[in-house]
């Protein structure tokens, strides 16, 4: 019994402190990116590969799929366009 | 509901109502229509013969040999050990991987938003190998009551969606092609897997395995109707998440969560009912060896079940759900899962005809339609290639890793320590 003890507390000190060791990039919250939605140059490119992609419900109206990783497509957009990857 | 189909239903058809299965299940209803359901039936009636074959009790008083005996017996031990292995390991590593990012994921975008989903799937594999360091009892309490759960929502959804929808879509006429027939026919083959060996407690006959088989049709050709009564077959066969989209248009939010919920327990009964599957398969091959390899300071069970977590932790660490990669592991590892099933029909065949039972005549017919489905299933797979690659690795190390260990083994045993009895234990799952 203490080894399974043992083992949810080591799980849930993990959980916890997972957040801690993000990585701290620009990011965008959902608002944010709802209200710039159909601007001309704003492009979402949604960059979730396998199961992230494929078992999540959210997938964005009009957002690019960036399959295997190839970021080469934005070499296709204008400088003055926005890109959004969402990751997550 | 005997307490006894359960058990079997649970223990032996865990990949059934798995998330991934239902996604196989949804995009095939989009992609036959109706033209699924005979299909299916097709695929039912392959499998229940097969358990015929496979549970067959000889006298009747006794259970089958376990898959191990049989294949040994046909095809000799290093065949025998590279098969069980090819078709257990990666099944019992890769699925679970997969599909506990995908009980994460809806957990997340469900329930709980700001609940990592990464997180979810931790607790979720811990809560299944908890119990299964807790013992036997625990491990079929749990599996009863993941089965029931996950039932349950899809019992409801089906009625509802039966009840609710108009009359299904896609016709027979406007969809008659061999090809999807053929389809239809070897993916109902890879969703039934799994009767292989026998539950836990009580030896189990064939006829209680056949009508937890013969009732997981029936809930699958309902879903089907369901299905098709309430969304296009197109918008089915294109999503990543058939199951859930059918269960939006069924009850909306409600129905949403339904799945969700029924997801969330068909993963848990998956990882527990594959952890269970897998510790049997090895400790059937385990009772083989020489005695002195098997003194442990713990049960085989907990320490397998420990091995088969860290696995999977350390994949979902390093990021393989997140890869593309992973779909077509797992299709492998149900296609080799398919494989072994396709053995042991030629070796009970060979069985049954020294017993002089015509139910033999079943054998070669039964092994070579799973060898054909495994060839169709490859062949016409989007990565066919990367597919065929794996299978081949995966083969190729098992045979290596057999042939050592059949030589390390066969070495040791020349102390004259002999084999473990049980190789004349007519009991399965002991």
């Amino acid at each position: 019994m203490s080894r399974i003890l043992a083992v949810w507390i080591l799980a849930l000190s993990l959980g916890i402190a997972a957040p801690v060791f993000a990585a701290t990039v620009s990011t965008m919250d959902k608002d944010e990116l709802r209200a710039q939605l159909g601007a001309e140059n704003l492009v979402v490119l949604d960059v979730r590969q396998g199961r992230d992609w494929s078992t999540s419900e959210y997938k964005i109206q009009g957002a690019v799929r960036v399959e295997g990783g190839d970021l080469s497509i934005t070499d296709g957009y204008d400088k003055g366009t926005r890109l959004v990857l969402y990751c997550a | 509901m005997s307490r006894q189909i359960l058990v079997t239903a649970g223990f032996l058809f865990p990949w059934t109502f798995s998330p991934d299965a239902l996604t196989l299940l949804g995009n095939a209803i989009g992609a036959g229509g109706l033209l699924f359901l005979p299909a299916l039936a097709a695929g039912a009636l392959l499998s229940a013969l097969a358990i015929l074959l496979l549970h067959h009790r000889t006298p009747p008083e006794q259970a089958a040999p376990n898959p191990y005996q049989s294949l040994a017996a046909g095809l000799g031990p290093v065949p025998a050990l590279t098969l069980i292995l090819a078709g257990r390991l990666p099944v019992v590593l890769l699925l679970p991987t997969g599909m506990l990012v995908s009980a994460g994921f809806v957990w997340n975008e469900a329930f709980f938003h700001s609940f990592p989903n990464f997180a979810f799937s931790a607790l979720l594999l811990l809560l299944v190998l908890s119990l299964h360091l807790a013992g036997e009892r625990l491990v079929v309490a749990g599996q009863i009551l993941f089965l029931l759960t996950t039932l349950a929502c899809l019992l409801l959804l089906t009625g509802v969606g039966l009840l609710s929808g108009g009359l299904p879509a896609g016709t027979v006429t406007a969809n008659l092609d061999g090809r999807l027939v053929a389809g239809g026919i070897s993916t109902a083959l890879l969703l039934f897997l799994g009767y292989g060996l026998a539950p836990p407690g009580r030896a189990a006959g064939s006829a209680e395995i056949v009508t937890a088989l013969a009732a997981g049709a029936l809930l699958y050709a309902l879903w089907t109707l369901a299905s098709l009564a309430n969304v296009h077959p197109d918008r089915l066969a294109a999503s990543s998440l058939p199951h859930l989209l059918t269960a939006r248009e069924i009850l909306d939010q409600p129905g949403r969560l339904l799945m969700a919920v029924a997801i969330i327990s068909g993963t848990g009964a998956l990882v527990n009912g594959l952890f269970f599957q897998t510790s049997t398969a090895l400790r059937q091959l385990a009772a083989q060896l020489p005695r002195p390899t098997l003194v442990l300071p713990v049960r085989l069970e907990a320490l397998l079940a420990l091995f088969y977590s860290i696995a999977i932790a350390a994949a979902l660490a390093a990021g393989l759900a997140g890869s593309d990669a992973l779909a077509v592991y797992i299709h492998g590892s149900l296609l080799l899962w398919l494989l072994l099933t396709a053995a042991l029909c030629f070796t009970a065949g060979g069985r049954l005809r020294r017993l002089g039972r015509r139910l033999h005549l079943l054998s070669p017919p039964l092994g070579t339609l799973f060898l054909l489905a495994i060839l169709w299933s490859a062949a016409t797979a989007a990565e066919a290639a990367r597919l065929g690659s794996f299978c081949l690795l995966v083969l190729t190390t098992v045979a290596l890793l057999s042939l050592f260990l059949s030589r390390l083994f066969a070495g040791r045993d020349k102390g004259g320590k002999g084999h473990d009895k049980s190789t004349n234990q007519h009991r399965q799952g002991e």
